[in-house]
């Protein structure tokens, strides 16, 4: 199975100079959990997931030890945290590096590289065109024709 | 009078070793590969060979007469290492913070404290791993300026690695190779240490006041803080700490145990033992000891260090370098005594307090056999490596580990507005030490 069987040509792409809260605005409305990101010329300039925003809120010390997270909760640390950080662009804190895959890439290496990192989000390049996007909805999809599931 | 005669060989030594403290003062080149490169082009250059004794065999007896200093840091690498998963220490610290009401002055002290204490158990770079996350997740929620709490925490485990033989790899080494004891350690250095605490908390809460007072911390946003929530492994908590516990109380009488049954133990074995007994217990996998728990670059670090400032001893290098300490001090006990404490003091700032420590322990030692009263030289020593290590960002590894973890959180601490604040503690630090010893030891041993 390869990624042109299963991918989404539905992009809702967003700019690399909005602010952190509009981008996020857009992601509940397309419901989304992860866009691509375009610079001036249209161009994939990264991407930019949930959890590249929840890194921005939870500090590092937090990550490497959840329990620290509870026995120091303050209240509106998170809300305070949130504010903070709602008005920085986009190209601030969008990852930089990731996989990119194009039609003939084979589902198998999409899944390997979703276990292997945190990415759930795929763009599919033609060139340096973005024609589109796996996530997690077209890993599932893959699993469904895998198992001859019918919709 | 110390015979002093050093020949081509020696200078070669001297060469090395200097190239040695110039490339890690450097910092460009891994410090294990300083001195691994040094110790093993001497060896080559059969600086070591004794007679019939070949020159590696003979470099590394140095390391073998350590042994017994490095498996005790490995030992105590993995039962600290494995203990500390508990969350008891985290949990510690956040139970002070609600005691002290987050008021930033009183946890100036209360983090202080804790960082002295704690390192006097587990030696300072577990306490700063175990200490910097808590601090830091301090600053970001209450607004805590981080400067003065730094600083606080660094120069506390710092300065109490002198506490014990335990505190610190260089006590350590030092009160074995010389054969100190703990009590002898603990009432000498030891107390010393509390004297140096009150007199850093004190210079802490004068220095910092403006950005102490700055802050308004109101009780409610620690309120909700709940210690019990740091505890991560209730079963290491339950078993692993008391382990620590009883092995920490084994090496501290087993000087007694010998004297009572004649059973001799040392402290090598004791943590190589208890550390076993952790790894057995709460099933960890010994590859991931082996990975992440040992930290190998010191072990190797120590071990190039015997063998390169062996080169010293070996070639008559130290005999000298105790001859010109005596000649310095024109043969005068409290001058020596002033010039070992300083020196030891504000070199350390600057160089690694390890090689420095080792070197000085040889130099000394030379002094000791010729008939010089040393002893109070010790204790100089041992403090000033300490609390010198205190005074820079690069004057010891826990303030590196420290500040590493700080710069995660984007908090970079500048290198001279640290040594403003540190360089002048680490003078008063030195004369009140040296000014202890005078009444102690040049008054009234007289």
């Amino acid at each position: 199975m390869l990624v042109k069987d299963i991918y989404n040509k539905h992009l809702v792409p967003i700019s690399e100079e909005i602010t952190i809260h509009e981008a996020l605005s857009m992601m509940i409305k397309s419901h989304f959990n992860g866009v691509v990101v375009l610079n001036k010329n249209k161009k994939l300039a990264g991407l930019l997931l949930i959890q590249d925003i929840v890194s921005q809120i939870v500090p590092f010390e937090m990550t490497e030890n959840v329990n620290l997270a509870d026995a120091m909760y303050k209240p509106h640390f998170f809300q305070d945290n949130c504010k903070s950080i709602k008005n920085k662009k986009v190209k601030e804190i969008m990852r930089k590096e990731f996989y990119k895959i194009t039609l003939e890439t084979s589902v198998m290496a999409v899944a390997a590289e979703f276990l292997h990192t945190d990415l759930y989000v795929f763009p599919v390049m033609e060139g340096d065109e973005v024609i589109g996007i796996v996530t997690r909805s077209e890993l599932k999809k893959a699993l469904a024709l895998g198992m001859d599931i019918t919709p | 009078m110390i015979e002093s005669h050093l020949t081509n060989v020696s200078y070669i030594a001297i060469v090395a070793v200097l190239a040695m403290y110039g490339l890690l003062m450097a910092e460009k080149i891994n410090k294990v590969l300083v001195v691994g490169i040094t110790g093993f082009l001497l060896i080559f250059l059969q600086i070591y060979k004794a007679g019939t004794i070949g020159s590696q065999d003979q470099a590394f007896s140095f390391i073998s007469r350590n042994l017994d200093v490095l498996g005790f840091i490995i030992g105590m690498m993995v039962l600290v290492g494995v203990v500390r998963e508990s969350g008891f220490f985290e949990a510690i610290a956040i139970a002070l913070v609600k005691k002290v009401k987050g008021k930033p002055q009183l946890l100036l002290i209360a983090f202080g404290y804790l960082s002295l204490v704690m390192t006097m158990f587990l030696s300072n770079i577990p306490t700063v791993l175990i200490l910097t996350p808590v601090l830091l997740v301090l600053i970001k929620e209450l607004k805590l300026p981080y400067l003065p709490f730094f600083i606080t925490m660094i120069t506390m485990a710092n300065i109490g690695g002198a506490t014990t033989p335990i505190s610190d790899p260089t006590t350590y080494y030092q009160a074995k190779t010389v054969g100190l004891s703990f009590i002898e350690v603990v009432t000498n250095s030891g107390l010393i240490v509390l004297i140096l605490s009150v007199v850093s908390t004190i210079y802490m809460q004068i220095v910092f006041r403006k950005q102490l007072s700055s802050v308004i911390v109101k009780e409610k946003e620690v309120a909700a803080y709940k210690p019990s929530s740091a505890i991560k492994d209730k079963r290491i908590l339950k078993i692993g700490v008391p382990l620590l516990v009883i092995t920490i109380a084994i090496m501290l009488s087993k000087d007694f145990i010998v004297h009572a049954t004649g059973i001799t133990l040392d402290n090598a074995s004791i943590a190589l033992f208890a550390a076993c007994l952790a790894v057995l217990i709460f099933k960890k996998d010994i590859k991931e000891i082996f990975h992440n728990i040992i930290d190998w670059e010191v072990i190797f670090f120590f071990m190039g260090l015997f063998i390169v400032i062996g080169s010293l001893e070996q070639t008559g290098v130290v005999q000298s370098l105790a001859a010109l300490l005596l000649k310095w001090s024109n043969g005068n006990a409290n001058a020596l005594q002033f010039l070992v404490t300083m020196g030891s003091s504000v070199l350390s700032v600057f160089i690694d307090n390890v090689p420095y420590n080792i070197t000085m322990v040889s130099a000394i030692q030379a002094m000791a056999k010729a008939g010089i009263y040393v002893y109070p030289l010790w204790w100089a020593l041992n403090l000033g490596t300490s609390l010198g290590g205190a005074g820079s960002p690069i004057g010891a590894s826990c303030n590196v580990v420290a500040l590493g973890q700080a710069e995660k959180e984007k908090i970079h601490i500048k290198f001279l507005k640290y040594l403003a604040y540190g360089f002048p503690l680490v003078v008063i630090n030195g004369l009140v030490t040296f000014a202890v010893l005078y009444v102690r030891y040049g008054l009234l041993h007289h």
